[in-house]
Protein backbone atom coordinates (compact mmCIF):
# COMPACT_ATOMS: atom_id res chain seq x y z
CA UNK A 1 0.00 0.00 0.00
CA UNK A 2 1.33 2.83 -0.84
CA UNK A 3 0.87 5.06 2.33
CA UNK A 4 3.73 7.69 0.73
CA UNK A 5 0.58 8.77 -1.22
CA UNK A 6 -1.81 9.28 1.77
CA UNK A 7 0.88 11.15 3.23
CA UNK A 8 1.46 13.39 0.35
CA UNK A 9 -2.11 14.21 -0.06
CA UNK A 10 -2.14 15.12 3.63
CA UNK A 11 0.47 17.77 2.96
CA UNK A 12 -1.94 19.21 0.39
CA UNK A 13 0.41 18.00 -2.91
CA UNK A 14 -2.21 18.85 -5.78
CA UNK A 15 -0.82 15.82 -7.78
CA UNK A 16 -1.29 13.26 -5.49
CA UNK A 17 -4.53 14.58 -5.05
CA UNK A 18 -4.66 14.07 -8.40
CA UNK A 19 -3.62 9.99 -7.96
CA UNK A 20 -6.46 9.66 -5.55
CA UNK A 21 -9.08 10.97 -7.75
CA UNK A 22 -7.88 9.14 -11.01
CA UNK A 23 -8.02 5.79 -8.77
CA UNK A 24 -11.38 6.24 -7.30
CA UNK A 25 -13.45 8.24 -9.29
CA UNK A 26 -14.51 5.36 -10.78
CA UNK A 27 -15.47 3.78 -7.90
CA UNK A 28 -17.28 7.03 -6.41
CA UNK A 29 -19.31 7.38 -9.90
CA UNK A 30 -20.94 3.90 -10.01
CA UNK A 31 -21.63 3.79 -6.48
CA UNK A 32 -23.31 7.15 -6.54
CA UNK A 33 -25.44 7.04 -9.64
CA UNK A 34 -27.17 3.27 -8.56
CA UNK A 35 -27.74 5.08 -5.35
CA UNK A 36 -29.51 8.10 -7.03
CA UNK A 37 -30.34 6.91 -10.41
CA UNK A 38 -29.48 10.05 -11.94
CA UNK A 39 -25.67 10.08 -13.57
CA UNK A 40 -25.79 13.86 -13.59
CA UNK A 41 -26.55 14.28 -9.93
CA UNK A 42 -23.93 11.38 -9.86
CA UNK A 43 -21.08 13.41 -11.65
CA UNK A 44 -22.10 16.41 -9.06
CA UNK A 45 -21.51 13.55 -6.55
CA UNK A 46 -18.46 12.67 -7.51
CA UNK A 47 -16.84 16.53 -7.77
CA UNK A 48 -18.43 17.64 -4.21
CA UNK A 49 -16.88 13.85 -2.63
CA UNK A 50 -13.37 14.82 -3.65
CA UNK A 51 -13.67 18.36 -2.43
CA UNK A 52 -14.68 17.78 0.51
CA UNK A 53 -11.84 14.72 0.65
CA UNK A 54 -9.62 17.71 -0.23
CA UNK A 55 -11.29 19.69 2.65
CA UNK A 56 -10.63 16.98 4.50
CA UNK A 57 -7.30 15.05 3.55
CA UNK A 58 -5.47 15.53 7.24
CA UNK A 59 -8.23 13.03 8.03
CA UNK A 60 -6.88 10.33 5.85
CA UNK A 61 -5.53 7.64 7.79
CA UNK A 62 -2.84 5.00 7.03
CA UNK A 63 -4.40 1.94 8.95
CA UNK A 64 -6.13 -0.62 6.72
CA UNK A 65 -4.39 0.67 4.12
CA UNK A 66 -6.73 1.67 0.92
CA UNK A 67 -8.35 4.94 1.02
CA UNK A 68 -11.84 3.50 0.04
CA UNK A 69 -13.86 3.80 3.43
CA UNK A 70 -12.39 7.16 3.50
CA UNK A 71 -13.87 8.22 0.29
CA UNK A 72 -16.82 6.77 0.39
CA UNK A 73 -17.66 7.63 3.93
CA UNK A 74 -17.53 10.71 2.55
CA UNK A 75 -19.39 9.93 -0.53
CA UNK A 76 -22.35 8.78 2.04
CA UNK A 77 -22.21 11.72 3.48
CA UNK A 78 -22.56 13.92 0.57
CA UNK A 79 -25.23 11.75 -0.83
CA UNK A 80 -27.18 11.80 2.43
CA UNK A 81 -27.81 15.51 1.54
CA UNK A 82 -26.36 17.27 -1.36
CA UNK A 83 -27.57 20.01 -1.72
CA UNK A 84 -26.25 20.77 2.03
CA UNK A 85 -22.62 19.95 0.86
CA UNK A 86 -23.06 22.08 -2.35
CA UNK A 87 -23.69 25.18 -0.71
CA UNK A 88 -20.01 25.07 0.64
CA UNK A 89 -19.03 25.75 -3.24
CA UNK A 90 -19.48 27.50 -6.42
CA UNK A 91 -22.39 25.89 -8.26
CA UNK A 92 -21.16 26.89 -11.08
CA UNK A 93 -18.37 24.41 -10.41
CA UNK A 94 -21.16 21.72 -10.55
CA UNK A 95 -22.68 22.99 -13.80
CA UNK A 96 -20.47 20.29 -16.21
CA UNK A 97 -21.67 20.80 -19.67
CA UNK A 98 -24.53 18.14 -20.58
CA UNK A 99 -22.85 15.14 -22.70
CA UNK A 100 -22.75 14.32 -26.23
CA UNK A 101 -26.95 14.09 -26.37
CA UNK A 102 -27.33 12.51 -29.81
CA UNK A 103 -25.08 9.38 -29.56
CA UNK A 104 -23.69 8.12 -33.04
CA UNK A 105 -24.80 4.81 -33.83
CA UNK A 106 -28.82 3.49 -33.33
CA UNK A 107 -27.25 0.74 -31.24
CA UNK A 108 -25.56 2.79 -28.83
CA UNK A 109 -29.01 4.75 -27.87
CA UNK A 110 -30.70 1.37 -27.22
CA UNK A 111 -28.09 0.82 -24.94
CA UNK A 112 -27.98 4.08 -23.29
CA UNK A 113 -32.26 3.22 -22.94
CA UNK A 114 -31.44 -0.27 -21.96
CA UNK A 115 -29.30 0.97 -18.72
CA UNK A 116 -31.58 3.83 -17.99
CA UNK A 117 -34.13 1.57 -17.68
CA UNK A 118 -32.60 -0.87 -15.44
CA UNK A 119 -30.92 1.95 -13.17
CA UNK A 120 -34.56 3.08 -13.16
CA UNK A 121 -35.73 -0.14 -11.51
CA UNK A 122 -32.81 -0.97 -9.22
CA UNK A 123 -33.03 2.67 -7.88
CA UNK A 124 -36.78 2.02 -7.65
CA UNK A 125 -36.66 -0.87 -5.92
CA UNK A 126 -33.57 0.43 -3.57
CA UNK A 127 -36.44 2.75 -2.33
CA UNK A 128 -37.75 0.06 -0.30
CA UNK A 129 -35.24 -0.12 1.81
CA UNK A 130 -34.39 1.86 4.87
CA UNK A 131 -31.76 4.43 4.62
CA UNK A 132 -29.75 2.35 7.08
CA UNK A 133 -30.31 -0.63 5.29
CA UNK A 134 -29.54 1.37 1.89
CA UNK A 135 -26.36 2.60 2.69
CA UNK A 136 -25.35 -0.75 3.68
CA UNK A 137 -26.83 -2.21 0.91
CA UNK A 138 -25.14 -0.59 -1.64
CA UNK A 139 -21.99 -0.19 0.07
CA UNK A 140 -21.23 -3.72 0.57
CA UNK A 141 -23.71 -5.42 -2.48
CA UNK A 142 -23.10 -3.06 -4.97
CA UNK A 143 -19.99 -1.29 -4.42
CA UNK A 144 -18.12 -4.63 -3.09
CA UNK A 145 -16.88 -3.21 -0.12
CA UNK A 146 -16.34 -5.47 3.22
CA UNK A 147 -18.13 -5.76 6.46
CA UNK A 148 -15.18 -3.70 8.42
CA UNK A 149 -14.68 -1.49 5.26
CA UNK A 150 -18.31 -0.49 5.54
CA UNK A 151 -18.23 -0.21 9.08
CA UNK A 152 -15.59 2.04 8.61
CA UNK A 153 -16.76 3.92 5.82
CA UNK A 154 -19.96 5.00 7.92
CA UNK A 155 -18.55 5.04 11.56
CA UNK A 156 -20.40 1.90 12.99
CA UNK A 157 -19.39 -1.34 14.66
CA UNK A 158 -18.96 -4.71 12.16
CA UNK A 159 -21.64 -6.18 14.11
CA UNK A 160 -24.36 -3.15 12.84
CA UNK A 161 -23.58 -3.85 9.31
CA UNK A 162 -24.21 -7.29 9.66
CA UNK A 163 -27.84 -6.94 11.17
CA UNK A 164 -28.73 -3.60 8.98
CA UNK A 165 -27.52 -6.08 6.00
CA UNK A 166 -29.96 -9.17 7.54
CA UNK A 167 -32.63 -6.78 8.07
CA UNK A 168 -32.62 -5.40 4.50
CA UNK A 169 -32.09 -9.33 3.34
CA UNK A 170 -35.49 -9.87 5.07
CA UNK A 171 -37.20 -6.54 4.15
CA UNK A 172 -36.81 -7.53 0.62
CA UNK A 173 -37.75 -11.16 1.27
CA UNK A 174 -41.12 -10.05 2.08
CA UNK A 175 -41.73 -7.61 -0.30
CA UNK A 176 -40.64 -10.60 -2.99
CA UNK A 177 -43.28 -12.28 -1.69
CA UNK A 178 -46.01 -10.26 -1.71
CA UNK A 179 -45.01 -9.25 -5.26
CA UNK A 180 -45.98 -12.96 -6.12
CA UNK A 181 -48.95 -13.04 -4.06
CA UNK A 182 -49.89 -9.93 -5.96
CA UNK A 183 -48.91 -11.44 -8.89
CA UNK A 184 -50.00 -14.79 -8.75
CA UNK A 185 -53.48 -14.06 -6.92
CA UNK A 186 -54.70 -10.25 -8.28
CA UNK A 187 -57.95 -11.42 -7.02
CA UNK A 188 -57.59 -12.27 -3.57
CA UNK A 189 -57.15 -9.85 -0.72
CA UNK A 190 -53.89 -9.22 0.35
CA UNK A 191 -52.11 -11.88 2.76
CA UNK A 192 -53.09 -11.12 7.04
CA UNK A 193 -49.30 -9.69 7.88
CA UNK A 194 -48.11 -9.38 4.16
CA UNK A 195 -46.96 -12.94 4.58
CA UNK A 196 -46.86 -15.61 2.24
CA UNK A 197 -45.89 -18.22 4.43
CA UNK A 198 -44.00 -21.18 3.62
CA UNK A 199 -43.25 -20.18 -0.18
CA UNK A 200 -39.83 -19.36 -0.02
CA UNK A 201 -39.16 -20.99 -3.27
CA UNK A 202 -41.77 -18.55 -4.53
CA UNK A 203 -39.84 -15.74 -3.37
CA UNK A 204 -36.55 -16.69 -5.29
CA UNK A 205 -38.72 -17.36 -8.31
CA UNK A 206 -39.56 -13.76 -8.56
CA UNK A 207 -36.35 -12.42 -7.92
CA UNK A 208 -35.48 -14.01 -10.58
CA UNK A 209 -37.91 -12.09 -12.92
CA UNK A 210 -36.90 -8.82 -11.64
CA UNK A 211 -33.41 -9.83 -13.08
CA UNK A 212 -34.45 -10.64 -16.14
CA UNK B 1 -37.04 -5.72 11.13
CA UNK B 2 -37.75 -9.10 12.08
CA UNK B 3 -38.48 -10.60 15.83
CA UNK B 4 -37.53 -13.84 15.27
CA UNK B 5 -34.07 -15.25 16.56
CA UNK B 6 -33.69 -17.97 13.80
CA UNK B 7 -33.40 -15.47 11.14
CA UNK B 8 -31.38 -13.06 12.88
CA UNK B 9 -27.85 -15.70 13.21
CA UNK B 10 -28.69 -16.73 9.55
CA UNK B 11 -25.67 -16.41 7.36
CA UNK B 12 -25.57 -13.51 5.51
CA UNK B 13 -25.33 -14.33 1.12
CA UNK B 14 -23.81 -11.34 -0.59
CA UNK B 15 -25.07 -13.40 -4.04
CA UNK B 16 -28.67 -13.83 -2.50
CA UNK B 17 -28.60 -10.36 -1.19
CA UNK B 18 -27.93 -8.94 -4.60
CA UNK B 19 -30.54 -11.04 -6.75
CA UNK B 20 -33.19 -9.67 -3.84
CA UNK B 21 -32.93 -6.24 -5.98
CA UNK B 22 -32.97 -5.87 -9.76
CA UNK B 23 -29.23 -5.67 -10.94
CA UNK B 24 -27.96 -1.69 -11.17
CA UNK B 25 -25.93 -2.49 -14.11
CA UNK B 26 -22.38 -1.44 -14.68
CA UNK B 27 -22.71 2.40 -15.04
CA UNK B 28 -19.16 3.70 -15.89
CA UNK B 29 -17.65 7.12 -15.82
CA UNK B 30 -17.16 7.98 -19.51
CA UNK B 31 -13.39 9.16 -19.68
CA UNK B 32 -14.75 12.41 -21.34
CA UNK B 33 -16.43 13.46 -18.74
CA UNK B 34 -13.64 11.87 -15.63
CA UNK B 35 -11.75 14.36 -17.24
CA UNK B 36 -13.81 17.01 -17.22
CA UNK B 37 -14.34 16.56 -13.52
CA UNK B 38 -10.91 15.90 -12.95
CA UNK B 39 -9.95 19.46 -14.80
CA UNK B 40 -12.32 21.73 -12.59
CA UNK B 41 -11.62 19.53 -9.04
CA UNK B 42 -8.21 20.56 -9.91
CA UNK B 43 -8.73 23.88 -10.78
CA UNK B 44 -10.57 24.73 -7.42
CA UNK B 45 -7.94 22.76 -6.13
CA UNK B 46 -5.22 25.32 -7.12
CA UNK B 47 -7.41 28.21 -7.17
CA UNK B 48 -8.74 27.70 -3.14
CA UNK B 49 -4.83 26.71 -2.35
CA UNK B 50 -3.69 24.38 0.32
CA UNK B 51 -4.98 26.62 3.15
CA UNK B 52 -8.66 25.17 2.47
CA UNK B 53 -8.56 22.06 5.09
CA UNK B 54 -10.30 21.35 7.76
CA UNK B 55 -9.22 23.84 10.04
CA UNK B 56 -11.77 26.59 7.92
CA UNK B 57 -15.13 25.71 8.11
CA UNK B 58 -16.83 22.27 8.69
CA UNK B 59 -19.17 20.00 7.16
CA UNK B 60 -22.77 20.49 8.96
CA UNK B 61 -22.29 17.12 10.02
CA UNK B 62 -19.28 18.25 12.36
CA UNK B 63 -20.43 21.56 13.40
CA UNK B 64 -22.31 21.33 16.25
CA UNK B 65 -19.61 18.82 18.06
CA UNK B 66 -16.88 21.45 16.97
CA UNK B 67 -18.75 24.34 18.49
CA UNK B 68 -19.43 22.43 21.40
CA UNK B 69 -15.48 21.60 21.82
CA UNK B 70 -14.15 25.42 21.62
CA UNK B 71 -17.31 27.02 23.79
CA UNK B 72 -15.68 28.62 26.25
CA UNK B 73 -16.36 27.24 29.64
CA UNK B 74 -19.09 25.32 27.74
CA UNK B 75 -20.48 21.77 28.47
CA UNK B 76 -18.27 18.87 27.22
CA UNK B 77 -19.16 17.93 23.64
CA UNK B 78 -20.61 14.51 23.04
CA UNK B 79 -18.03 12.20 21.32
CA UNK B 80 -14.85 12.62 20.82
CA UNK B 81 -13.51 16.42 20.92
CA UNK B 82 -13.37 18.29 24.20
CA UNK B 83 -13.70 15.57 26.82
CA UNK B 84 -11.27 17.71 29.13
CA UNK B 85 -12.17 20.91 31.20
CA UNK B 86 -11.63 23.76 29.19
CA UNK B 87 -9.40 25.24 32.39
CA UNK B 88 -7.11 22.84 31.84
CA UNK B 89 -4.24 22.42 29.47
CA UNK B 90 -5.23 19.62 26.68
CA UNK B 91 -4.49 16.32 27.59
CA UNK B 92 -1.01 14.72 25.13
CA UNK B 93 -1.36 11.21 24.19
CA UNK B 94 -4.82 10.45 25.03
CA UNK B 95 -8.35 10.87 23.46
Amino acid sequence: MDFTLHARVRDGDPEAFRELFAAHARLVYRHAVRTTGDRALAEDVVSLTFLEAWRLRAKLRDEGGSPRPWLMGIATNVLRNTSRAARRYDRALLRLPDPTAVPDFADELVGRLADAEQLAAAHLALGRLRRAEREVFTLVVWSGLGYAEAAEALGIPVGTVRSRLSRARDRLRRLAAQELAKGARPAEPPAAGGQVRGDRAAAVRSTKRWNR
Amino acid sequence: MTLNPWRRQEPLDLAELARLLPAPGDPALPPDRRLLIEGRLMDEIDRRGTGFGVRFRRPAWLAVPAVLAVAPGGAAAPGRAGRAPPARPPPHGTR
